[in-house]
């Protein structure tokens, strides 16, 4: 046990002491350096594309003025684009019309038309129309139904004093001049 | 002729790296000059394998070239080149995955033994080295022969060795005991 | 009172029949991209005609015989036949379209309009707008907006089934309440806007004569006055007027006498711009590429309709225009690569100097 023990200490001093000869250091050099000039190489290709595309990064006021063009091109694409969205949002709130009921727009008359003719009728310029007998007769029969009802509205107005005078403040009230009762 | 072997020293001058880092080849080659040895002796006794130790010097000396930026000191260079080689090997290691058991012709463990027995101080050879090592340490784990190559032929601290490897220091001190016992057999077997 | 009510109710009545005896316009503008705009007139006689001539003089907007023209026999939901003449023609720019209303015979002949096209680019967007104007007639009448809200309005300009859609949903009740408190509001417009277009008639054709209480500032600072006496005696209005009553008690009698002339003048243009024989028509525009903003009222399928009535541009000017937008889809695709490169310029910097 001894003996071996002591073998052991021998062989492991041994060992310790005979470093490995390393006779090939030059060689070594050469090819580490070779190989890191051709990796070198085809990195400076790649290397050069880059610079030539993106040198600008190192120059302060193009990279700043990029940096700003593509900030303002973002807010703008950005502002752009909501206010569009915005208003074709409106858009499709509002009501939508009924085709069949937009082709005629023509209401007859309108109140207004009724306060001009009153004011101005005399002088509108004198214009030819035809109409034909069968328009003429439901006019005149119009008129006749009207004359008829507005006799008999005014018959009832005039039996009821108190209605009389609710009518007469109303039309007082709601400043109706374009008749008078 | 045989070439005396150099000691290698540890790397102190952190301003040599710098310029390296710059891009500067030539002190690279000074770099490589410094680091070579001790890695190709590392790489070496780990292998046993005088070609595949120069290539494992080569990458590694590749691989520093590429990280440079990365050192901050001297002592960091150290243990990354330790640990950079020793993951070379291990990766070796795994790819010769069968290890039969060596066994070397009897004429040559005889000269071998009277060589031990009759001078005892006399350096090996590299390839004496090589054959020893290898049966020596035939029955041991890649991280196990690490442990035992750092400590009793590198004469590192645990606590460097802890840093190369990753290992605790618990650990070490098992692996290394483990190694030291079997190595023991195999002296006494073959030798 | 009851013989001028009885005058006033036939003349309504035969304004209603001659309003019914005109055809049922309906304008399509169909804008394209490059400014050239298609357009479509559609004419309908009134329904129950047993036989309908469309006249020249009842062309609401002007075509003639450079346009390709048709004209069909339909039948009407209710059965009727309806006679349709349909007129269209490509013109190249908004010119030629005003160029037509320059040249217009037609029964709208005296008012003023034009179309207006513009292309806005807008990088990643093409802006197009297309108006259509109609000048006011009135130069010294009050706008609307002084006499209705906004909502009142709203209300106002809008298409019969547009109101009828208003009167009917969530706020049905204010609606509903607009129809009366409208018109007596639109009456104090249109009086007010009256007054003041005679004074400012007036007061320009004499004023190479008249004294300083005859100038413009000065009658119109007694605007007010003049609105109430006409309201007051707006019965026998005419009369008053024939008689010089009305006027001797507006600006005097020696004022009266001597600027009889020019005070029926400057109230016969105003009579003239009332366009009470104006024949309605409809306006539709389809614009190019997506719709995002108009004033008109859309239906189902997206298409723009303006119903134009003389009321809309007796005071102030009535424009019907809508804006559509069509994306440049290689703006886009620029931008994004451009973005792309500065960002990938400044990761990269990055990375070096990490």
């Amino acid at each position: 046990m001894g003996k071996n023990s002591e073998n052991h200490n021998r062989i492991i001093n041994l060992l310790r002491a005979s470093r490995p000869i390393f006779n090939s250091a030059s060689d070594i050099e050469r090819e580490v350096i070779q190989k890191i000039s051709q990796k070198n190489r085809s990195e400076t290709v790649l290397s050069d594309i880059t610079d030539f595309l993106f040198g600008w990064v190192y120059i302060g006021w193009v990279r700043r003025s990029l940096i700003t063009a593509s900030v303002v091109l973002v807010a703008y694409f950005v502002w752009q684009q909501g206010t569009i969205i915005r208003q074709i949002k409106y858009l499709s709130s509002q009501p939508v019309m009924i085709e069949s009921e937009s082709r005629s727009f023509q209401t007859g008359f309108s109140g207004n038309k009724a306060m001009l003719l009153k004011l101005f009728g005399n002088k509108l310029p004198t214009q030819n129309i035809t109409i034909s007998k069968e328009q003429m007769d439901n006019l005149l029969e119009s008129v006749n139904d009207l004359q008829t009802q507005y006799r008999e509205l005014i018959k009832l107005i005039e039996e009821d004093p108190e209605l009389k005078k609710y009518l007469e403040k109303k039309l007082t009230e709601m400043n109706r001049t374009r008749i008078k009762l | 002729m045989r070439l005396k072997s150099v000691t290698p020293t540890i790397l102190t001058d952190l301003k040599l790296i710098e310029e390296c880092r710059g891009g500067n080849l030539e002190k690279f080659r000074k770099l490589v000059q410094m680091t070579s040895p001790f890695a190709f002796s590392v790489a070496f006794r780990m292998l046993g394998d005088e070609d595949l130790a120069k290539d494992i010097v080569q990458e590694t000396m590749v691989t520093i070239w590429q990280k440079l930026n990365k050192i901050k000191s001297a002592e960091a260079y150290k243990t990354w080149i330790y640990r950079i080689v020793i993951n070379k090997c291990y990766d070796q290691m795994r790819k010769k995955k069968s290890n039969p058991e060596f066994t070397a012709d009897e004429n040559t463990w005889r000269l071998i033994s009277d060589r031990i027995s009759v001078e005892p101080s006399a350096e090996l050879e590299n390839s004496e080295t090589a054959m020893i090592i290898k049966v020596l340490t035939n029955k041991l784990s890649p991280k196990q022969k690490a442990v035992f190559v750092l400590s009793d032929l590198e004469q590192m601290s645990q606590d460097e060795i802890s840093e190369i490897t990753g290992i605790s220091k618990s650990g070490i001190k098992a692996n290394l005991h483990y190694a030291r016992k079997s190595i023991s057999v195999m002296v006494e077997k073959y030798l | 009172m009851k013989s001028e009510l009885t005058k006033i109710i036939i003349m309504m009545l035969l304004m209603f029949v001659v309003s019914c005896d005109e055809p049922d316009t309906v304008v399509t503008n169909i804008v394209h991209a490059d400014g050239s705009i298609t357009r479509k007139i559609e004419m309908r006689s009134p329904d129950g005609k047993s036989e309908y001539r469309f006249k020249t003089s009842d062309l609401q907007v002007p075509f003639d015989n450079t346009w390709s023209v048709r004209d069909s026999l339909e039948i009407s939901p209710k059965g009727d036949t309806v006679w349709v003449k349909r007129a269209e023609k490509l013109f190249l720019s908004v010119d030629e379209i005003n160029m037509t209303y320059q040249k217009d015979s037609g029964t709208n002949k005296n008012i003023s309009r034009n179309a207006g096209f513009e292309k806005r680019f807008r990088w990643f967007n093409t802006v197009y707008r297309f108006v259509e104007k109609i000048d006011p007639k009135m130069e010294f009448g009050y706008p609307l907006s002084e006499f209705l809200n906004k909502e009142e309005l709203v209300f106002f300009y809008s298409p019969e089934s547009i109101k009828e859609v208003y009167q009917n949903g969530p706020d049905s009740a204010k609606f509903r309440s607009f129809g009366d408190s409208q018109d007596s509001k639109i009456d104090k417009w249109l009086t007010k806007s009256l007054v003041s277009e005679w004074i400012g008639r007036f007061s320009y054709l004499v004023k190479s004569e008249a004294t300083e209480d005859l100038s413009y500032n000065s009658l119109k600072i007694r605007e007010d006055e003049f609105v109430d006496a006409l309201s007051r005696n707006e019965k026998n209005f005419d009369s008053l007027w024939t008689n010089g009553i009305m006027l001797r008690e507006m600006i005097g009698e020696k004022n009266a006498l001597k600027f009889k002339t020019e005070a029926d003048s400057a109230i016969n243009m105003v009579t003239n711009n009332l366009l009470l024989d104006f024949k309605e028509y409809s306006v539709r525009i389809v614009m190019p590429g997506k719709l995002i903003n108009t004033n008109g009222y859309k239906d189902s399928s997206s298409v723009l309709l303006w119903p134009v009535k003389s009321d809309f541009f007796l005071t102030e000017p009535y424009e019907m225009w809508a804006e559509s937008k069509v994306t440049n889809f290689w703006a886009w695709i620029v931008s994004g690569v451009f973005i792309l490169f500065v960002f990938t310029g400044l990761v990269i910097r990055i990375k070096r100097k990490g």
